[in-house]
């Protein structure tokens, strides 16, 4: 999408374009895109030829599910400058509304799903709670997915935003906010589960959730909609709201002098990051098998942060590849050397912060505006005429 | 001759005017006053105690004496008031005291020899000593198979020479069981010993007893003015007492039973005064260690914009450095270059230790990491997030996942401020040095130069720089000075919480809601701040679970924002905005 | 109807029905200090007025009060025939007033032209913007015009962090412009520009003259000079004097404030 209109800009004929800039900015226009229908079409090939096993697919769209994550946290922190530290709290919510669903088709004991018998300390016998029953129904917890984690939101943001909490404060109340979450879903008394979770998931709309073929179908469902949210996320950043919400970030005083309403952009982009969140863990859960409290803990948001740092905060396709980089080093480092894991994950967010603030596709942005430069002869035939922007890809 | 001088010694049936030889009257006087003396001081003296003792014994290890002789025997005993005896009488109990040569000996273990005879070796009851080298034959001694009675006998004694005991938790134990059944010689020992007793507590544990022994009793009136005198003493074994004679014997008399729910209605009521006195108390020992925290926050975030999320292990490395200074301590005294005394000033020692200990780090981690980052709050909220998981597991590493630290003698127990409201030292210790930490940094930050030098850096940086200050140092110094007071707290918190490297992630989110609160304007702020979230958080924590105190104080912080968005003492004025 | 230099506040011209904004008795205390104790100030339709002042003369805190960022401790503020004394800073924004603030605030990391589109009137709901992604024709051309009046057209198309300062100036300026306010305060809008810029932005403002109402806080005299408009010395939070500007500046009593008294520099 080009932002100049012919008649501002003063003609003279192009420069022949090196090739190097011009691959450069083919994958930077195509490279996302390229990536989806190669994981799309590729891994099940590679599965079927036996290249590679159904664990490594597994794990890839598991890790997919969470990039989804990273990008409802991209739009929210990278565009609109709020700091969240609690998508994962809406990631689990996700995760559990679909997880209550998969336990309600399961083994059940007295009608009670194994998962929550198992905890309860009734001397007559496990009952199953009011709020269990709805997510029998595949559309109810299809609509729970994301009508419940939106609402927490929506209200939460509303509330925060409009009282002028400043971004520090509101990243440190978010915090917080998943802090008790975990704390309150351990309870057994709510009826969650406590800290077990939701475990021995096995099927999901008729489908056998361990079968190979439904955890390859599971897989290009999560690359599918990863693919459809990032189309969403870039077409929503083209529009107006976008850029309002880039404003936010820039200035939200001169914004509100405009006669904007920052809470309500605000409100709205987190509210969408939530939902995103809320998705990425409803194709989670049925790849990963379980979903306990545990993944609404503090370090976990934090972690999709230094996703969204590493690969590059306002560019969208940086939260994806951040989340992948990162999530395959965790899972390398511990593995290989788990004593490692926190001095590295430590020096990661000390390092990015400090020295990488752009991060992976920042410094491959810099890196065209480089090659642009080296290969383009300096001929300005308006003198003062600043150099250009590159454009964004 | 000079009579006046010998009628003070001589009887008074002697003739004055007989005349006695000097030296004789002189000998007599002697003898008479020795024996006077001797008199005197029969009581004191112990060889002449111990004779007493050993005669009682003799009598009760005599066989078939008439019962009364026994209960003398044992009455005698319990006058002697000797620790000795509990020792002894023990061993009566379990038939160990005999007659050996008309003198007492203790036979506690009995061997079989190889032909069948059964050997015994004699101690001396009250030295413990074998009396003869060998163990000699079960026929050599005689003794008393004591029945029944004298084992009631026995118990009793024990009981009240318990009374008497140098031990006051000993005493205490001895006087409260006094109290359990209806007995008239424990009634009689506590008696006895009312006027002996100093101590106040065991004092209260007397009348207690009496009070129940007259409430078990059948007087009607005595019983009512034992109920009253029961809620007067505030007792607390009184109200389930109470209860159990309301619920389990219905024949009392109604003015008696109405008497009894009275008394019990006031006991519970002043039990939950006193319980909730303990919370508000609680909340003030965990609002001093929160101010502490948001204090050392409140320095950094708003005299230097920056969020540091390691404060927590800023804190847990302060705990850490008592446990290093223990270590320390502890290898220097089994080598014998220090005494062992020194072991109990470890708290004392660790706390300027902690505070240079985290005051160092944080220099460091400024150093390495927040230079970089100044007026980037968020970002510096990310690298601290970072510092913070290099130092839980470089601490882990170094020390291990679990540690024990020891807390001084002389900060256990508690002040018994009222009856059943035990204030514990150890806490109120915590809420000493808090208040201390709290006014010395007030002094330092407005009294002082260096405080001087922090708040003008902080307010203007380069006009700072023109005067001539070292700003870079200042910076350095400001960071330090927070996590130092931080490392304080966490030395004080070893006193009341386990020590793990990951102890500080528990109390990070709590302070930082105490800065959100307090704001960062004044130190007020935090102080406010700090106790008003910890009585709240203790004062909710007995009526939900300690996981929904915290939730109802995250929504109580977030309805306060909306009403305060900058905090309770927000930083006003032009350089609000920065 | 420009009065004499006028040194007391009975002296001044009484409140006429045509002032736009009116301070009637307003006073603002922080913390116990006085920053500001006007009897009476007034800004007359399509007037441009200049504010000076020594250094904490409350000339901005002035401006906080009438944009309604601070909210005066006693008196009255009246725009355009409405009370605004208790008003919020955003609905004061909404009723006309447009403010540029001493430290050009605008949005870096969007392009000028993405800048100007964000300021033009109407359309501020979500969802409604969310179906917009480029802007329409005659508002782009609208936008092209301003710029061009600023010399900022060429790099319309650049992100806004890339322009000079004098550049970020008019750009704010005329980010306010295109909302069309009927009152501009303009906070000391040639502070670091250079000699020609400083030029430019007068000749910007002179063009405006008569248009719109505009109120200019100022220190530069030179510049001051160059709009050659009514000036209004304020002192220690009070109107110390009122005229042109060769009259302000021989007035003795602003000569002794701004050369400083005997005891206090």
């Amino acid at each position: 999408m080009s932002r100049k209109p012919a008649s501002a800009i003063s003609v003279h004929p192009m420069p022949p374009v090196h090739p190097l800039v011009l691959s450069h900015r083919l994958i930077s226009h195509w490279g996302m895109w390229v990536f989806f229908v190669v994981i799309l079409i590729g891994a099940p090939t590679a599965l079927h030829f036996g290249w590679t096993d159904i664990t490594s697919v597994n794990k890839l769209g598991r890790y997919l599910a969470i990039a989804l994550v990273a990008l409802g946290l991209d739009l929210v922190w990278g565009y609109a400058g709020i700091l969240s530290l609690c998508q994962m709290l809406f990631f689990t919510f996700g995760g559990y509304c679909i997880g209550m669903h998969i336990c309600m088709h399961g083994p059940l004991t007295q009608g009670v799903p194994q998962a929550l018998a198992v905890v309860s300390s009734n001397v007559n016998g496990p009952v199953l709670p009011w709020f269990w029953k709805p997510f029998d129904s595949a559309t109810f917890s299809l609509f729970a997915v994301l009508v419940i984690p939106g609402l927490v939101a929506f209200l939460f943001g509303w509330l925060a935003f409009r009282s002028r909490v400043r971004g520090v404060y509101f990243s440190i109340i978010t915090q917080a906010l998943t802090y008790i979450a975990v704390n309150i879903f351990y309870l057994n008394e709510l009826k969650l589960c406590g800290t077990n979770g939701l475990t021995n998931l096995e099927s999901l709309l008729g489908f056998n959730i361990r079968a190979p073929t439904v955890k390859v179908g599971l897989f290009m469902t999560t690359v599918v909609v990863l693919a459809g949210a990032y189309a969403a996320a870039r077409w929503l950043i083209s529009t107006r709201t976008g850029r309002v919400l880039i404003a936010v970030r820039d200035s939200e005083m001169r914004l509100r002098f405009a006669g904007y309403q920052p809470v309500a952009y605000k409100t709205f982009i987190f509210t969408v990051g939530a939902l995103l969140g809320a998705i990425g863990g409803a194709l989670y859960v049925p790849q990963n098998g379980i979903i306990t409290p545990a993944k609404m803990l503090p370090i976990e948001s934090i972690l999709i942060v230094v996703m969204v740092a590493l690969g590059g905060r306002g560019t969208l396709s940086g939260s994806i590849i951040g989340s992948l980089v990162v999530s395959y080093l965790y899972s390398w480092l511990t593995s290989k050397a788990p004593a490692v894991w926190p001095f590295f994950l430590g020096g990661l967010f000390i390092a990015v912060t400090i020295g990488f603030p752009r991060g992976l596709v920042g410094a491959w942005r810099s890196l065209g505006a480089w090659l642009h430069r080296t290969t383009t002869p300096p001929k300005s035939t308006t003198p003062g005429l600043p150099v250009k922007s590159e454009a964004p890809s | 001759m000079r009579t006046d001088h010998y009628k003070v010694f001589v009887h008074p049936t002697l003739a004055p005017s007989t005349r006695i030889p000097l030296l004789y009257r002189i000998l007599v006087f002697v003898l008479i006053a020795c024996s006077g003396m001797s008199a005197f001081a029969a009581e004191t003296m112990p060889g002449d105690a111990d004779t007493r003792i050993r005669q009682q014994l003799v009598i009760l290890a005599t066989p078939d004496l008439a019962l009364d002789a026994y209960k003398a025997a044992f009455a005698a005993l319990v006058d002697t008031e000797d620790v000795r005896l509990n020792a002894i009488l023990e061993d009566y109990k379990t038939r160990s005291l005999a007659i050996l040569n008309g003198e007492p000996v203790l036979i506690p273990t009995v061997i079989t020899a190889a032909d069948e005879t059964k050997l015994a070796l004699p101690l001396d009851p009250l030295t413990r000593e074998p009396v003869s080298k060998e163990p000699l034959p079960l026929s050599a001694y005689v003794a008393h198979y004591a029945s029944r009675n004298e084992m009631v006998l026995a118990k009793k004694t024990l009981m009240l020479l318990r009374f008497a005991d140098p031990d006051p938790d000993k005493r205490l134990q001895a006087v409260n069981r006094a109290g359990d059944g209806v007995d008239a010689t424990a009634r009689e020992g506590l008696e006895r010993r009312k006027p002996h007793e100093t101590d106040r507590r065991i004092l209260r544990a007397i009348e207690e007893s009496l009070a129940f022994q007259d409430l078990g009793g059948t007087d009607d009136a005595l019983r009512i003015a034992a109920a009253n005198r029961l809620a007067d003493l505030k007792s607390e074994r009184a109200a389930v007492r109470l209860a159990h004679y309301l619920e389990a014997k219905p024949q009392l008399s109604a003015e008696v039973a109405q008497t009894m729910r009275q008394a019990r209605a006031r006991l519970e009521s002043w039990g939950t005064i006193a319980a909730g006195l303990k919370h508000l108390f609680s909340g003030l020992s965990l609002g001093s260690i929160l101010i502490i925290m948001a204090l050392g926050l409140s320095i950094i975030f708003g005299l230097m914009g920056v969020i540091n999320m390691a404060h927590g292990e800023m804190m847990m490395i302060g705990a850490y450095s008592m446990w290093a200074v223990q270590q320390l301590l502890g290898a220097a005294i089994t080598r014998g270059w220090l005494p062992a005394g020194l072991m109990e000033w470890s708290l004392i020692i660790s706390i300027p230790a902690a505070f240079v200990m985290a005051g160092a780090v944080g220099w460091l981690v400024e150093a390495l990491v927040i230079r970089w980052l100044y007026g980037r709050p968020l970002d510096t909220l990310l690298a601290t997030v970072g510092v913070s998981y290099v130092l839980v597991q470089a601490v882990r590493m170094i020390a291990g996942d679990s540690n024990a630290v020891s807390s001084p003698t002389w900060l256990q127990g508690g002040w018994e401020v009222l009856p059943s409201v035990i204030l514990p030292y150890n806490r109120l210790f915590i809420i000493v040095l808090c208040a201390g930490i709290v006014v010395g940094m007030h002094l330092l930050l407005n009294r002082t130069k260096m405080g001087l030098l922090l708040r003008a850096t902080t307010q203007n940086r380069v006009t700072a720089q023109t005067l001539g200050v070292r700003t870079r140092r200042v910076d350095g110094m400001t960071f330090a000075l927070g996590c130092g007071i931080a490392g304080m707290a966490g030395c004080a918190l070893t006193l009341t919480d386990i020590l793990k490297p990951d102890m500080g992630s528990s109390y990070i989110i709590e302070s930082f809601m105490v800065v959100v609160a307090g704001g960062v304007g004044k130190l007020a702020g935090a102080v406010l701040a700090g106790l008003g979230l910890g009585f709240f958080n203790k004062l909710l924590e007995p009526a939900f679970a300690a996981v929904w105190a915290k939730v109802w104080m995250i929504a109580a912080v977030i309805i306060l924002l909306q009403w305060r968005p900058s905090g309770l003492f927000p930083a006003k004025g032009r350089l609000a905005d920065t | 109807m420009t009065p004499a230099v006028a040194h007391s506040p009975t002296e001044l011209y009484q409140p006429s029905g045509m002032d736009l904004i009116q301070l009637e008795k307003v006073e603002v205390v922080f913390d116990g200090f006085k920053a500001l104790d006007i009897s009476y100030f007034g800004v007359d339709r399509n007037e441009l007025r200049v504010v000076i002042g020594p250094n904490g003369a409350g000339k901005t805190t002035m401006c906080d009060v009438i944009s309604g960022k601070t909210k005066p401790t006693r008196g009255r503020v009246t725009f355009d025939d409405t009370d605004i004394t208790t008003w919020k800073d955003t609905d004061i924004s909404a009723l006309g007033v447009g403010r540029k603030f001493q430290t050009p605030s605008m949005f870096d990391s969007l392009t000028v032209f993405e800048n100007m589109e964000l300021a033009l009137p109407g359309r501020r709901g979500v969802l409604r913007n969310l179906l917009q992604r480029k802007a329409a024709p005659a508002d782009r051309d609208l936008i092209l015009d301003q710029l061009e009046r600023v010399r900022l057209h060429e790099v319309a198309f650049n992100e806004a962090r890339s322009l000079s300062h004098g550049q970020r100036q008019w750009l704010e300026i005329s980010m306010l412009m295109i909302a069309k306010p009927k009152l501009l305060l303009v906070d000391e809008p040639a502070a670091g520009l250079t000699d020609h810029e400083t030029a430019m932005t007068a000749e910007l403002l002179n063009s405006l003259k008569g248009q719109h109402t505009i109120l200019v806080i100022e220190h530069d005299m030179e510049f001051v000079r160059m709009l050659d408009s009514r000036v209004t010395v304020l002192c220690e939070g009070r109107v110390l004097a009122d005229g042109s500007l060769d009259q302000v500046q021989a007035d003795p009593h602003v000569i002794e404030a701004y050369l400083g008294r005997g005891k206090n520099s």
